[in-house]
């Protein structure tokens, strides 16, 4: 958080001002590509503009420090969540330029104004609590203590608290992901059973018997 | 840097998710906005990680990615069957349960 | 210290370069091509099927399980990745080494549940 000492020049480029300008920048795109994504009358839209957002957040994180979380949030959200999404799309034929995207004015309204609400009051809050702080993203600890920051932080550096740290998390995650494929699975697969083929892991003998029993029923 | 720069940043993008989840009619539009207002959490969580400095933010964010991506399955799971069996995407009209 | 920042500057520099060099090519290709255009050069296809239909076609729910299975397990690799760079020098190595493949081990059978369900094949 303190300036170190070797930084007293700001330079163009590479160094203090940078970063700043470069933040302004990927500020813009994503403030540009959000408003699209709440506005725009097409879905397919939506989520290209989505994309732009997740970009300009992997950037954000890269110019925090955060090296391996912005390749995370590129390989992760930029290359598998957008692309369900892409998919919920095509499935669900919510078609073009619909009317129905949008709720009623009087909502739209009441929703604008929350936002406005929220979006001021967290603005508030850190204008008031941080003031002009300056961080220092670049540290370059050359010796790296447990749990203290190194930035960039490169994926050993994570690793390191990953796994001593939060091992019951990381472990509890992977159960959150087999719960959710498996919830996910049962609620979007109802219709591989309509037009089903026949079971060939059971014996034809049981499938047989089974369909005798049930034509005796009825 | 100043870190109001990246923080106003995430509140502007947590508050265009709450004006999409509350303006959209669309379910996937919704899911989609609800994608915003965790980025912005995400942002906010690295920069007091950087702030506080340690590496406590940068691993929360990480674990937000992957339950995001849970969240996303489950969600498009359930606009899926929502669209199966009414033929549309709206959850103005998902009010079976209203008393 | 700022080599962090010159590294992704150079990459930056990189695409913006590659970005000139198209719009060069293309906006130059385009400043100097004649354009008569005929019925048949804008025809969708030289020589084929027209395509029919709206361009919207429903798309089979099968796509959506292949989809989900793929984001799981690319979070999988996001989490082995920084696990694959310590392995090496990390303190308790062969503790580090259960968590992993408990971490594994929970994901295949979310695939072993899906190949049970008979999911993964393609009829």
């Amino acid at each position: 958080m303190s300036a170190p000492a070797g930084q007293a020049v700001p330079l163009l480029l590479g160094l203090a001002i940078g970063p700043t300008i470069a933040a302004v920048v990927i500020g813009i795109v994503m403030v540009v590509a959000g408003i699209r994504l709440v506005t725009t009358d097409n879905v397919v839209h939506a989520a290209i503009s989505l994309m732009g957002v997740l970009a300009g957040v992997a950037a954000t994180f890269m110019l925090l420090g955060a090296e391996f979380l912005g390749w995370t949030q590129v390989l992760v959200y930029i290359g598998a969540i957008v692309v369900l999404f892409l998919f919920g799309v095509m499935l669900t034929r919510a078609r073009l330029g619909e009317a129905d995207l949008d709720a009623p004015v009087a909502q739209r309204w009441a929703a604008a104004g929350t936002a406005v609400l929220v979006f001021g009051l967290l603005t508030t809050v850190f204008v008031k609590v941080f003031g002009s702080a300056e961080i220092t993203v670049v540290t370059g600890q050359a010796p790296r203590e447990p749990g203290a920051l190194t930035s960039p932080t490169t994926a050993a550096d994570l690793a390191h608290d990953l796994f001593r740290d939060w091992v019951l998390p990381f472990e509890a995650v992977s159960l959150v992901l087999l719960a959710a494929l498996i919830g996910a699975i049962v609620l979007a697969r109802r219709d591989d059973r309509e037009h089903t083929r026949p079971r060939v892991a059971r014996p034809e003998i049981e499938v047989i018997d089974e369909e005798i029993g049930r034509g005796g029923e009825t | 840097m100043t870190v109001n720069i990246f923080l106003i940043l995430a509140a502007f993008l947590f508050s265009l998710g709450v004006y999409g989840v509350l303006a959209r009619r669309n379910a996937v539009m919704l899911l989609l906005s609800v994608e915003l207002m965790l980025n912005g959490v995400n942002i906010m969580l690295v920069v007091f990680g950087v702030m506080v400095g340690n590496l406590t933010g940068q691993v929360f964010a990480l674990f937000v990615i992957a339950v995001a991506a849970a969240e996303v399955g489950v969600g498009l799971g359930l606009v899926l069957l929502m669209y199966r069996n009414k033929q549309h995407v709206n959850v103005d009209d998902a009010d079976l349960m209203k008393g | 210290m700022s080599d962090y920042y010159e590294n992704y500057l150079t990459i930056f520099l990189f695409v913006l370069v590659g970005l000139g060099l198209f719009g060069a090519m293309i906006g130059v290709a385009r400043l100097l091509q004649p354009r008569r255009q005929t019925a048949a050069k804008l025809a969708t296809y030289e020589c084929g099927v027209e395509a029919e239909g709206d361009w919207w076609t429903q798309q089979h729910v099968r796509y959506y399980v292949f989809a989900l299975l793929f984001v799981v397990f690319d979070i999988e690799a996001a989490f082995i990745f920084p696990w694959a760079t310590v392995m090496g020098s990390i303190a308790d190595a062969w503790a580090v080494l259960v968590e992993m493949f408990v971490f594994i081990g929970i994901l295949v059978v979310a695939l072993a549940y899906v190949m049970r369900k008979g999911l993964l094949r393609w009829m």
